[in-house]
């Protein structure tokens, strides 16, 4: 009596295996659209913040009394890299809660916003210029 | 029975897990640093704004300290003001160093009170140590430092007068000029000269302490009988290097502990402000010197006949 066992097949342990590697490399790779969206989202919040400073400085540069009190639009070749991208001056007295010795100064409010995957963000910063100062 | 057992899967699947394991977290480890690296940017350029508000605000008050709230953009600075010399009556031992100088730029140094409505005399001793130049020092001699050191005084009638001091380190002959040598001791008091003749470090306003400097003079017989016209109060001295194209740092120092009188003025101010949003933290220090008379009004000054201007 002869018996013949000749089994064709994948053992046990290489099965486990390629289970475990192919899995793993699907994890990887459902992980790659969000560290796209990682890397975009900081290249815009780089962006937002070069516009930011960049508006601050030309304030700072031009002279006090050009500085009119009131909102108005930043125009800024940068701002149309960001999607729906607009930002905002807004330039008004500083209030008593934040000069609090009544000094002659202007505070500064830059808002920028833009949709980050369809979801609005903003970004806010702000600062004090005043006559004869920096 | 045969057991033939032959195969390289699992290795193979090793390797290849291995490397998409390794690949996939440097992608996943590189943007989550992007990104935390980008917040902290922005939170950065808030505080930097911050602190810049708060220079701003100290500059307008006189206050000797400020805080700024910026609570609408998580945001505050902390501001104060501080004086050079910090302490006249007891810093005449700590030589007072000006921001480094590059060639033909001007330091100034009051040596009366110019907070004072009448200029009221200050430093009144017969010798004053000045310093200059930064070790090690380049070798060819294009380099070596001299210096012109004006003096000015209001002499016994009241006129101002300027005196002139040149000293140049180069060895005599090199530069074709009538300079004095540093350790001349005709001219300048012993215990000048330059490094490396054993030059011990001096104490300076300005950070590190204990700094060298490449050459010092004395001037001496700064006194009513040796300067011409006889002397009611020493004014101001100016240091102007020249043939160095680096930037070298000069200090002066006063002699002696007398107090007032061997002390030097206030000079200048420094503003420092500390701005912070979240865990970033920037700061602004500002050195703002507020009573300075430009050089070129000394061709007025010390004119010694009557100035006329011709119109044209």
């Amino acid at each position: 009596m002869k018996k013949y066992l000749n089994q064709k097949g994948f053992s046990l342990l290489e099965v486990l295996m390629t289970l475990s590697t192919v899995s793993i490399i699907i994890f990887l790779l459902a992980g790659i659209p969000n560290s796209i969206n990682l890397i975009t989202k900081s290249k815009h919040l780089d962006l937002v913040r070069e516009i930011s400073s960049r508006q601050i400085e030309e304030l700072r540069i031009a002279s006090y009394n050009n500085l009119a009190n009131g909102e108005t639009s930043i125009v800024d070749h940068r701002i149309k890299l960001l999607p729906s991208g607009a930002a905002q001056l807004l330039i008004e007295e500083c209030p008593i809660s934040v000069c609090t010795n009544n000094e002659e100064a202007k505070k500064i409010k830059i808002t920028v916003t833009w949709t980050e995957n369809g979801k609005p963000q903003n970004s806010i910063i702000e600062t004090i210029i005043s006559s004869g100062g920096l | 029975m045969k057991n033939n057992q032959q195969g390289q899967v699992i290795l193979i699947l090793l390797l290849i897990m291995t490397v998409a394991l390794a690949i996939g977290l440097s992608v996943v480890q590189r943007s989550l640093t992007d990104v935390s690296t980008a917040s902290k940017l922005e939170q950065s350029s808030r505080a930097f704004s911050a602190a810049e508000a708060g220079i701003e605000q100290i500059l307008q008050t006189t206050d000797p300290s400020v805080i700024t709230n910026l609570t609408e953009n998580n945001a505050s600075a902390s501001a104060n003001r501080s004086n050079i010399p910090s302490d006249p009556q007891t810093s005449q031992q700590e030589a007072l160093e000006y921001p480094p100088v590059t060639r033909d730029e001007i330091a100034n140094i009051w040596l009366a009170n110019p907070y004072d409505a009448t200029l009221a005399q200050f430093y009144n001793q017969p010798t004053l140590e000045v310093y200059w130049g930064k070790i090690p020092v380049a070798t060819n001699n294009q380099n070596w430092p001299a210096i012109e050191i004006k003096l000015i005084y209001v002499d016994s009638s009241s006129v101002y007068r300027s005196r002139l001091f040149y000293a140049d380190p180069a060895p005599s002959g090199d530069r074709a000029n009538n300079f004095t040598r540093p350790d001349d001791t005709v001219v300048f008091n012993s215990g000048s000269g330059c490094n490396p003749a054993g030059l011990t470090a001096v104490e300076t306003t300005s950070s590190p302490p204990n700094k060298i400097f490449y050459c010092k003079v004395i001037l001496k017989n700064l006194n009513t009988s040796s300067l011409p016209g006889g002397l009611s109060k020493l004014v101001l001295i100016r240091l102007r290097l020249l043939y160095t194209s680096d930037s070298e740092p000069v200090a002066i120092r006063g002699v002696g502990t007398c107090g007032q009188d061997c002390a030097l003025p206030r000079q200048a101010q420094i503003y420092k402000s500390i701005g912070s949003s979240g865990e970033t933290q920037r700061t602004i220090q500002l050195f703002r010197e507020d009573k300075v008379v430009p050089a070129y009004f000394d061709y007025a000054i010390f004119a010694e006949g009557v100035i006329q201007k011709i119109p044209n």
